[in-house]
């Protein structure tokens, strides 16, 4: 090095050596205490089906879907009649949402009878109350993506999962 | 130079140099990642991209705790200068780290939006109070001036910018250093409260700054040398006996140092600063006949301050006379490649 | 979201994409036909060398546009003895340093 740049590096580290532990002690002492989530946030995933207690499912049934295999099971709590979903592995795409539709065979697009369920989201067990029209009855479970307005994959619900 | 540039100027030396970085870079990256997942449990598979933008992240900031230990320990002792031989090729594999972690940055927290992720990335946080700061911008701003910094490290830069210029564009590593230091402690560290990781970091900062400043101040003193010039602009700068032989004192006269070696019953003088990156040809020693820099092996005469054939690289001169056993050595320069008698030793 | 620091970050994007561009479009000639005459050291025609200079290239091709222009190579660094030297009243047998 030549000596003007050696001068710049003793005034660059006079500086630094003050600056940059003064930071470390002010950000180390300022950290905030709060969690990245907040628990008044809890009601805002209940409200969306996020079942955040993950109730252990006594009789869940795996459906296999084109890459994508769900865990489901019936429950009835609080009056009502749910379908309980959570995907066997973490999904990887981030806009899907589950249709149920009535028929026994695999749709090739979206009906205009399909029943919205929900969204899903990377393994979080989800909550859906299941309205009176599929209460008994066999159909389709439709995974759609949409971003991409397709059918991912389809899964057939059997009878037994919707009483 | 005179000679055509190489890309890559590996020899055995730097080949095992660079297989050993390599080798350790990918046992640190693979250790992390497995350790985060034996530790971690099933929760981590949720988030293995996000273990590898750490991964790649620590690793690119342990590297560059390394690349700026290497100066100021040359400093300490010459038993260092063989790291610093190679230290190009470790800056570039750091700034090659410190791309994938902002590759998988993108991808992981600024994808699936509905702005381009780079844009997301710059404006997803503009909290500028001290915190939450907006330490994406920091390290956007380290990574950028590391990436300068990368791209400009072949010999062809050195040569068209000069090594001066080249030289404080690599100084600008404090500044990233800086930004880079901030980027942790306002992000990384932030959230991840673990005791180990903010004592290692504080010890890292406190070494890093704290050895550099040693090493600064210690140049300083040297740089303060004051000579009284005798009215035929001769300085006094030493005895005949204070140097080894085929070694060197350095000097600070006219304004930067000058480097004074025995040899073979001679005393000659030339700058101290090497054509090539500037580095210090007083702390090297003569090999066949040649000053030899200690930061890359570059050769000069001492009776002509000139690299021998093909090289062309040239270096000023200073007439040097003995009187007795003190060396009186000229405050002008000559040209840089002046024949220069060198002062005989009775 | 900031509107307002999102369309700036967006023309600045913009901005440095046209830099760069215009970086690759003087570049890949440059490299292939004018880096000779800018740099004498260049020799031959190593296809590594040059990938590896272009990165470069694309942030300081207007230095090299100049240098072209102007028919120059690489200045020789300025340090304190060169400039005294230059400075001082002496013949200058060997002309370097210029």
């Amino acid at each position: 090095m030549i000596l003007s740049r050696r001068q710049a590096h003793l005034y660059i580290f006079t500086a630094l050596v003050v600056v940059l532990p003064l930071t470390f002690v002010v950000a180390t002492i300022l950290r905030p205490q709060y969690g990245p989530l907040a628990a008044d946030a809890e009601s805002l995933f209940t409200t969306n089906g996020f079942n955040l207690d993950e109730d252990a499912i006594a009789d869940s049934e795996t459906l296999k879907g084109k890459g994508i295999s769900l865990d489901v099971a019936a429950l009835a709590a609080e009056g009502e009649q749910w379908l309980v979903v959570q995907p066997s592995k973490i999904l990887k795409r981030p806009d899907l949402l589950l249709y149920w539709q009535a028929g026994s065979d695999a749709p090739e697009e979206l009906g205009e009878d399909a029943v919205l369920l929900g969204a899903l989201s990377g393994r979080s067990q989800r909550r859906f109350p299941l309205p009176e029209s599929m209460q008994g009855e066999a159909g389709q479970l439709v995974i759609y993506s949409h971003g991409g307005q397709v059918i991912v994959t389809t899964m057939e619900l059997p009878a037994a999962l919707t009483k | 130079m005179s000679v055509s540039y190489k890309s890559i100027q590996w020899n055995r030396q730097k080949i095992i140099y660079d297989l050993l970085l390599v080798a350790t870079i990918a046992l640190y990256l693979y250790l992390f990642v497995w350790s985060t997942q034996w530790f971690g449990g099933a929760d981590v598979e949720r988030g293995l991209r996000a273990i590898w933008i750490r991964a790649y992240g620590s690793a690119a900031f342990i590297l560059l705790h390394v690349i700026l230990s290497i100066g100021p320990l040359t400093r300490l002792s010459p038993k260092f200068y063989p790291l610093l031989f190679n230290r190009r090729h470790m800056g570039v594999v750091m700034f090659l780290l410190g791309v994938q972690h902002a590759r998988g940055t993108l991808a992981w927290y600024h994808d699936f939006g509905n702005l381009d992720p780079i844009v997301s990335l710059l404006t997803g946080n503009l909290n500028f109070g001290f915190i939450p700061f907006p330490f994406e911008l920091l390290g956007i701003g380290g990574l950028l001036i590391l990436g300068l910094m990368a791209i400009t490290s072949h010999d062809f830069w050195l040569h068209n910018l000069t090594a001066p210029v080249w030289k404080a564009l690599h100084m600008c590593v404090y500044l990233a250093y800086s930004l880079l230091v901030g980027h942790v402690f306002l992000g990384a560290l932030q959230t991840n409260k673990h005791p180990f990781l903010t004592i290692a970091v504080g010890i890292g900062l406190v070494w890093i700054v704290g050895v550099h400043f040693w090493a600064a101040r210690k140049e300083a003193g040297c740089d303060r040398q004051t000579f009284l010039i005798n009215t035929e602009g001769f300085a006094d700068i030493g005895s005949i006996s204070e140097i080894p032989e085929n070694r060197a004192k350095v000097v600070t006269l006219a304004g930067e140092r000058i480097a004074v070696f025995k040899y073979d019953g001679k005393i000659s003088a030339i700058s101290n600063v090497c054509q090539h990156q500037n580095g210090p040809l007083g702390e090297g020693k003569i090999l066949d006949g040649c000053i030899t820099c200690p930061w890359h092996g570059y050769q000069y005469r001492p009776e002509d301050g000139a690299s021998p054939p093909p090289f062309t690289e040239k270096v000023p001169t200073f007439a040097v006379r003995l009187q007795g056993d003190r060396i009186f050595l000229s405050a002008t320069p000559n040209l840089p490649g002046t024949p220069v008698e060198p002062a005989v030793i009775a | 979201m900031n509107e307002f620091a999102i369309a700036l970050v967006e023309w600045l994007l913009k901005v440095i994409h046209a830099y760069l561009i215009g970086g690759l479009i003087f570049s890949v000639p440059f490299v292939i036909f004018g880096i000779h005459r800018v740099d004498p050291n260049v020799q031959g025609w190593s296809i590594l060398f040059r990938i590896i200079i272009m990165p470069g290239l694309l942030i300081f091709w207007p230095l090299f546009a100049v240098r072209l222009v102007r028919g120059k190579t690489a200045p020789t660094e300025r340090t304190a003895h060169r400039v005294a030297a230059q400075a001082a009243p002496q013949p200058a047998p060997q002309g370097g340093g210029s």
